[in-house]
């Protein structure tokens, strides 16, 4: 446990650790549920994979309840990852987390060398994650809550707007990646496209085959539908 | 003596009874990394229509208990791009190719079959008559339609046409009886059950389109009755599906009647399934002494 109700969940798996990248999913084999259920890759380091999730109903439930040295069945790397590579030297990431969207992004923010600045909200303080993770990595950290028992009081969408205004035509570059609930990423793009930013943002969708063959996780992406497991989930908006 | 495996639907040979059903795995693109496609009796694509179609809004499935519901809505790139994209890579699995077909009319279910006519690869066409037609019934709810369509693409392909049938039908022996004889070399038992599922906590349906067809261990106990009532009656040759995850389901399929079975849900939560159910049949043959796959169609003791 990481938290009330989260659950950090290790697996050992050389390659497949060694192959996933930041916004990459796996498929698990949830017990007592029917389809698989996709996590985001929390961190890959040293053979193994860690999955951080909240105990939401009887699956998460049952997950959390497995014994260390049991076997668990996963599938992947699959998905789109964030792009970083291509991210300048003098370019500053800026992450914007919502609640458990934090999960894909500390992978990513292990990954950067750099550092850069990130916005989190969450409901409470107890809901806010892998902060010394973050503070580690010397990151900026800028933190909302709900209820204001941390940072800001109301959204995190609020902080990141602001901080968007201040910047000038002298600022450094930004790149923008976010991972949250619908209504925050969709607050995140509209902000930093009226800056003249792309964001990478990570979407989420109820997912069965998690490959691309069943066409069930369908997202409107302009015109078109696009599938959240094989086009995504991370999407250049 | 090994046990054979080989089996045939009218004149279309399998090397084992095993298909992957129409819808579970896309074009074959991502498949083939986790299954050895040539080792299955043959595969059945995603349905095609004549122009493409971009599917339902989401969301478009949900999980229930023992199984999900799907509202996909055909999604698909239409008959010419499968034609030209699609279909060479398939080919290359080296796979007995069934395409699964579906119009708004009979016309358009002909168009469809004359493009396919004689294109190199193509071993069958399995009819998808669960498209509502004008009347907001389904295609195979309709007897006037399934015996126009059959005997239409019957009459254009040199193929052999399996039709897919809905089980929400009175009377599945009879329509299954119009499709054999209007010529239908096969009837494939059964496509979902109309279901629905609602989020009590927004009080919304969980699919967007509302209602969408149920498949997977929920349904197999009806499935495998439509597979017997339609064997029973009629002898036909009969691909059965509906919510097979082992060998063991598979076997009931066959006991009931069917010749060969379709694996579809299943696929999403274990793509190696279909290989397991072909070793699984064979051990199941080896366990009981049995020589040929074809003495388990239908031997059901009643």
């Amino acid at each position: 446990m990481v938290g009330p109700g989260y659950v950090r969940l290790v697996v050992d798996a050389q390659k497949m650790a060694r192959n996933s990248r930041p916004g990459q999913f796996f498929m698990l084999r949830v017990p007592g549920v029917f389809l698989r259920r996709p996590f985001s890759v929390y961190d890959a380091d040293k053979g193994r994979l860690s999955f951080l999730y909240k105990i939401v109903g009887a699956g998460t439930e049952y997950l959390s309840l497995m014994k260390p040295g049991s076997s668990l069945g996963i599938l992947g790397p699959l998905g789109t990852r964030y792009e970083f590579d291509a991210v300048s030297p003098g370019t500053i990431p800026v992450i914007v987390a919502g609640g458990t969207g934090i999960a894909s992004l500390h992978f990513l923010a292990q990954r950067i060398s750099q550092s850069g600045k990130l916005f989190y909200g969450a409901r409470t303080k107890k809901d806010l994650l892998c902060l010394k993770e973050f503070r580690a990595r010397k990151w900026q950290l800028h933190l909302a809550t709900d209820d204001g028992s941390c940072g800001h009081k109301g959204l995190v969408t609020d902080m990141f707007k602001k901080f968007l205004a201040e910047q000038s035509s002298a600022s450094s570059p930004l790149a923008v990646f976010a991972c949250g609930p619908k209504l925050m990423l969709d607050a995140v793009t509209v902000a930093a496209a009226a800056h003249g930013i792309v964001s990478q943002i990570s979407l989420e969708s109820m997912m069965a085959c998690g490959m691309g063959n069943c066409q069930g996780c369908a997202v409107k992406i302009g015109n078109e539908y696009k599938m959240v497991c094989k086009d995504g989930p991370v999407f250049n908006v | 003596m090994k046990p054979s495996l080989a089996t045939r639907i009218g004149a279309l040979k399998l090397d084992n009874p095993v298909l992957m059903a129409s819808g579970t795995f896309g074009y074959g693109d991502e498949i083939t990394d986790l299954v050895s496609v040539g080792k299955l009796g043959g595969i059945i694509t995603k349905t095609i229509t004549l122009q493409p179609r971009p599917g339902n809004p989401p969301p478009r499935i949900c999980e229930v208990t023992g199984g999900m519901i799907n509202a996909i809505g055909l999604q698909n790139i239409g008959a010419e791009r499968f034609l030209q994209e699609k279909l060479p890579a398939l080919r290359a699995l080296q796979v007995n190719i069934i395409v699964s077909i579906a119009g708004n009319s009979v016309e358009e279910y002909v168009r469809l079959a004359h493009q396919l006519d004689g294109v190199r690869g193509i071993a069958g066409i399995e009819l998808n008559l669960s498209c509502p037609n004008l009347q907001k019934k389904i295609i195979s709810q309709d007897p006037k339609l399934v015996r126009a369509i059959v005997a239409a693409v019957s009459k254009a392909s040199r193929v052999p046409v399996i039709a897919k049938l809905s089980p929400q039908v009175t009377d599945i022996v009879a329509m299954a009886e119009i499709a054999m004889t209007a010529g239908a070399t096969a009837v494939s038992l059964i496509n979902t059950f109309p279901a629905m599922a609602i989020d009590i906590a927004t009080r919304k349906p969980k699919i967007a389109f509302v209602t969408g067809g149920l498949s997977g261990p929920a349904i197999k106990p009806m499935a495998v009755r439509a597979v017997w009532e339609v064997y029973r009656a009629l002898k036909a040759p009969i691909i059965g599906g509906g919510g097979i995850m082992t060998a063991e389901d598979a076997v009931e399929f066959l006991l009931a009647g069917a010749s060969a079975v379709s694996v579809g849900t299943a696929n999403f939560i274990d793509p190696g399934v279909p290989e397991k159910i072909v070793s699984g049949l064979r051990s199941y043959m080896e366990r009981y002494g049995i020589i040929n796959i074809k003495e388990l169609v239908g031997s059901v003791r009643c």
